[in-house]
């Protein structure tokens, strides 16, 4: 249960960015999870619900983004999903030679709160 | 109401204690490898064997982590390797802050290549950045050909794979072609090395591996 670690880290920099800011309470935060990160979205959410006692986002809403992983083939230069089974293999020539675009995300976007 | 733009990785501040981790150990031309594998594929095992065919040739060290206990260090300090034991409570994966704290316990001037051997776990540690070099991960023939399919975020994280116990392998139904082939489909880059701590083969080819990135962090120091 990583995704506990993920949510401590997402109140920390949510709470300090609401000081730097005035904000006095966190009503929302926003956050983008890549399909590569290995961290579900859904646990995520619930461990949210609990590391957010006893901070500044005390009842805010978390929103997950979800990212689907996209690699391009450097041999045809399509670019092509990369489904759940994460192979980096091209779906259209076969190709090893791949670069991922999108799917190891893990951000923190934006709060929104009350001054 | 009032909206703020963040927009920062949300493991920024594990990455930066990471980094810091990484040029401590180039500073001091130490490689570095984070060892990861479900609990039981052999870790402790390869890294006590590891110590007494290099022994004379490779200053080796080791963080061990654990949920509990200090079996493993013990074992491995045993073996002759410096180790310092990091016991996470329940955590199921070591992160930077971690190893920053261990590196200290470690005499880094006397050391050329650190294992940081990762709690048993093929999910969460390949989330977190500690600062190695390599990350490799481990799999027994014993828990199946099909697991770089299942647990592809580890894979795909890593650069080497070493496929331990094959001594087992006709006792455990594990398609050695299957599961590299396995591997290779969710990361073509891995570098892929068959070996058995308790009957030695294979271990050689290891052992030079291991020599060969010694020498290339001492060139890098250089």
């Amino acid at each position: 249960m990583h995704e506990l670690t993920v949510a401590q880290r997402i109140l920390e920099i949510a709470e300090e960015k609401a000081r730097d800011s005035g904000l006095s309470r966190i009503t929302g935060i926003r956050v983008r999870v890549g399909s590569l990160t290995t961290v579900v979205p859904e646990a995520l959410d619930f461990c949210f619900g609990f590391a957010r006692e006893d901070t500044l986002a005390g009842n805010a809403n978390l929103v997950i983004e979800e990212v689907r992983a996209e690699a391009r083939c450097n041999s045809c230069g399509i670019v092509f999903p990369v489904e759940q089974s994460f192979f980096l293999v091209c779906s259209s020539c076969g190709s090893s030679d791949t670069a991922l675009l999108k799917g190891t995300e893990l951000d923190l976007l934006s709060i929104e709160g009350e001054i | 109401m009032k909206q703020v733009k963040v927009l920062t990785k949300i493991l920024a501040a594990n990455d930066m204690i990471a980094a810091e981790n990484r040029a401590l150990l180039d500073s001091h031309g130490i490689c570095c490898i984070n060892l990861m594998s479900s609990p039981g594929a052999g870790k402790t095992t390869l890294l006590e064997k590891t110590a007494q065919m290099v022994s004379g040739s490779i200053s080796l060290g080791a963080v061990e982590g654990d949920c509990a206990t200090s079996l493993d260090g013990e074992r491995l300090s045993a073996a002759g390797i410096p180790t310092v034991q990091v016991n996470t409570g329940g955590g199921c994966h070591l992160d930077a802050g971690m190893i920053k704290s261990a590196l200290r316990d470690l005499d880094l001037e006397k050391t050329d290549l650190l294992f940081i051997e990762n709690v048993g776990n093929l999910i969460c540690p390949s989330s977190f950045d500690l600062g190695e070099h390599h990350r490799a991960v481990m799999l027994s023939v014993a828990e199946g050909d099909d697991k770089p399919l299942k647990y592809p975020g580890m894979f795909i994280s890593c650069d080497v794979m070493v496929l331990s116990k094959t001594d087992l392998v006709d006792k455990c139904d594990f398609d050695l072609s299957a599961g590299k082939q396995n591997a290779l489909r969710v990361n073509p880059r891995l570098k892929i090395l068959e070996l058995s701590s308790l009957e030695g083969a294979g271990m050689r080819e290891w052992t030079e591996f291991l020599e060969k990135l010694v020498e290339e962090k001492r060139v890098e120091k250089r």
